[in-house]
This record gives C-alpha cells, structure tokens and sequence, in this order.
C-alpha cells in the first residue's frame, strides 16, 4: 500500500507522498508521515512496513553521524543509499527481510540524487522514480509529463499530481499529499553550519 | 627509584603497601606533562580552548586537541593524544547509540560518566594500561551548558571552569580568581586566551591556540575562526593593560 514518488531536478530533489496507513481493508491512520527527514540535505520516502523503515532510518541516521565524525566530511547520498541497501541484503540473506521499498532522496557536492533501494538490497539510481501500490498509477503520470531541466517548482507539481492520480484509483493510497523539496543549496547551509 | 616502591609501580592492579596504585598516578603525571586545555562556561554556553605547538611546516589547520562527540558535545585534551581518539570515538559510538536507542541527543554527564567507566575499568585488569589522557567534555543538554573532566582515575567531576597539562595549576589559581558566573562569549573567550597566555611561551599570536564554543542557542559545536579569535586577543590585552595601570 502507499504511493511515493521522488524526482530530481537540476536544483535538487523533491519527495512526494500518500497519507493513509493500512491495516487489511482498514485505515489505520489517515495522517501518516511517510517522507522522513534525515538531516537538512537528505531525506527518506517510505513504502512498505513502517517498523521496518524506520529501524533502517535511525540506524542510517547513527552510521552517518559516526561516519561524518571520523572522517571529518559528510556522507554522500549514494553511500547512505548504500548504508540502508547493506542492511536490507542482510536482513534477505538471513531469513528476516525488511519489507520495505526506500525512495532515498538527498543533495551533496554532485547534487540532486534520487536512489531506489528495495528489500533485495539493490540500489539503482534515477531521474525520477515511485514505489508502493500506487506506483504504477503514478508512473503514468510521471512518463507523460516528466521533463528534464525541471525547476523544483514545477516538480513539486508534477509529483503532487503523480500521488493524486493514484489516490484516485488505488485502494491503498489516499488521505492527502505530503511534499517535501530539498534544494541543492541546503548543502551550503548545512557546511555553514558547521 | 626507592626500594619502598619497589614492584609495586609495575602491574596496575597491585596496590602498594601506603594503598597507591602507582600505575594510575603515573598517567595523571602524563596528564600534567600535555600542553594547556581549559574549559569555560558563560551565560549562553560553553567555551573548549587548547595551546597547541605547531612545527612551521606543519598544517596547522587541523586540530589536533579538540574533538567533536555529537552535534552538541566537545572535547579537549591533555596529555597522551593518541589515547584521547580511542576515548573520544567510544564517546561518539555512545552517543549515536543513545540516539538509536531513546531517539534523544545524549546528556554531557552520561557521556562523561561513560568515559570515565571505561577509565576507571583500565586501573583494575591485567594485562592493559591506564589512559595517558585527561579529556574536558563540554555540551549542552536539557540541564543547559555543562562542563565535565575525566582523569586516568575513571574519576569525572562537573566544573564551571576548569584548566588541565602544563601550567594548569598556574592557570587555575587564576580563573579561582578571575572566573565569574555568566560572563558573556567575548569576556569568556578573552579569559580562555589570558589562561594560555599565562602559561605559553607565544603571548602574541593565536597561532598556537585552538577554541570552539557550543552555543545554548544552536546545541552544535563550531570551531572558533582566526578572525574572532583575534578579537579576544584584543579584549584580553585590554584588560591587562586596564589592569597594569
């Protein structure tokens, strides 16, 4: 269930989401926050078992903050990508997969990045990319109108219109949409921080 | 050395006749022997300084006696550098795990505490070595700024201002004086640098100090640039010319 989509734009990177939570053929919850943020320049979409997700969100959480204190710069998005993917291989190779699918978004020295990491443990890297049951739906919309040379602005509408077709017609998507940018320039403000 | 001692000033976990552990001592002697960090609070945080040498070619903007635990949690060193890094990446693992774990940013005490665990765990099994390395934790938590010292001992104690390494008599004899309760940054940072002045060879420069400050207001440690270190120089000198006349 759930409907997530991530695009990436030449001013960084955009996530979009679903609300509903479900139990069966119930609604668990109508006010699901399914877009987590990791820190100002990386940001996580959730499809799939949430207890899992988010046991994967916090320790990726810790392992990047060790990670950027030893080494004394910060990690990419293509290593926490990598991060979340080490775990889920274990968790297959071991008999307890994590039943997720991550949108994993995020902006570093490169830019924007949007990186698909599954339940296998593979990561593939994409322009634009959605996942859960309304995926499909929300592809559609996607290949139709996804260009590049996006601005942010215009991403946030495409993926707010991506989530809206399949809450249309996905039985396990509904309830409202959640969008969250990360712009390239929250790098800037994250190094100033510092 | 005195036959009295004999033996005893071998193994760390044989206590001498007179009940010293002779071992340890000798660590806190290393302690004493390490360049100048102090530790000061103010009203609105907490300031981390170090002396720290630098050979002329040497590249010096990397600092080798301040550390970074957490967002919100410093430390400085004195003594056996080397040893520092091993304390201070267990601090770090502690921290995320507390994260982890409460979904919390530690508090200064537990890390300190933590440290001082493992400290006081390296005076009482054979085979190790005490920790040649007093370290200055510096945070801010729910209590607000905080300030804690760490020996060789395992010993961990809560300060308002605190100096460790050579000269820290010298310099703590002085903040017992000098130090008031909620000074602002700048008289802090200008304190901090009259601290290692009293005791430096350099008393010009700021080539050989090191500063950072964790803020009550932003919970996140900076590194404290040449620019505003120059301008506590400058009320520093202020002030012992004010004093002078």
């Amino acid at each position: 269930m759930t409907t997530i989509v991530g695009i990436r734009t030449k001013e960084g990177v955009v996530l979009g989401s679903d609300r509903r939570a479900s139990k069966g053929f119930f609604i668990g919850s109508k006010i699901t926050q399914k877009i987590t943020k990791i820190d100002d320049t990386l940001a996580v979409a959730i499809a799939g078992q949430l207890s899992d997700a988010d046991y994967m969100v916090k320790l990726v959480k810790a392992e990047r903050n060790l990670i950027e204190l030893r080494r004394g710069f910060p990690v990419t998005v293509k290593e926490s990508a990598r991060l979340i993917a080490n775990q889920a291989y274990a968790g297959l190779k071991n008999y307890q997969p994590y039943f997720v699918e991550l949108l994993v978004g995020g902006v570093d020295q490169e830019g924007g990045h949007i990186l698909v990491a599954d339940m296998s443990g593979a990561i593939t890297s994409e322009e634009f990319a959605s996942s859960g049951s309304g995926s499909p739906i929300a592809y559609g919309v996607l290949e139709s109108i996804y260009h590049k040379d996006m601005t942010n602005e215009q991403a946030k509408e495409i993926a707010t219109k991506a989530v809206a077709a399949a809450m249309e017609r996905d039985p396990g998507s509904g309830n409202g949409i959640d969008i969250s940018t990360i712009p390239n320039l929250s790098l800037i403000v994250k190094e100033r921080r510092r | 050395m005195l036959p009295a001692a004999a033996g005893y000033d071998r193994a760390i976990t044989v206590f001498s006749p007179d009940g010293r552990l002779y071992q340890v001592e000798y660590a806190i002697e290393t302690v004493r022997r390490g360049t100048l960090a102090v530790g000061l609070k103010y009203n609105g945080g907490v300031i981390l300084a170090v002396e720290e040498k630098t050979r002329k070619l040497q590249i010096s903007n990397v600092t080798q006696k301040i550390f970074q635990v957490d967002d919100h949690i410093g430390v400085a060193a004195a003594g056996y550098i080397p040893d520092a890094r091993s304390q201070v990446d267990h601090a770090r693992f502690f921290a995320q795990s507390n994260r982890l774990i409460y979904d919390e940013p530690v508090d200064v005490e537990g890390v300190a505490k933590n440290i001082a665990d493992m400290a006081q765990q390296f005076t009482q099994y054979a085979g190790v070595r005490p920790f040649g390395v007093a370290l200055i934790l510096a945070g801010v938590d729910e209590t607000g700024a905080s300030l804690f010292l760490t020996d060789p001992s395992g010993t961990y104690i809560g300060y308002d201002a605190v100096a460790i390494g050579a000269g820290s008599d010298q310099v703590t004899e002085y903040l017992e004086k000098s130090y008031k309760m909620d000074i602002s940054l700048e008289e802090c940072g200008s304190l901090a640098i009259e601290s290692i002045y009293l005791v430096s060879e350099d008393k010009n420069s700021t080539r050989n100090i090191k500063m950072a400050v964790i803020d009550t207001n932003t919970k996140t440690m900076r590194k404290v640039l040449d620019e505003e270190l120059e301008s506590y120089v400058k009320l520093a000198k202020q002030r012992e010319t004010a004093k002078g006349q």
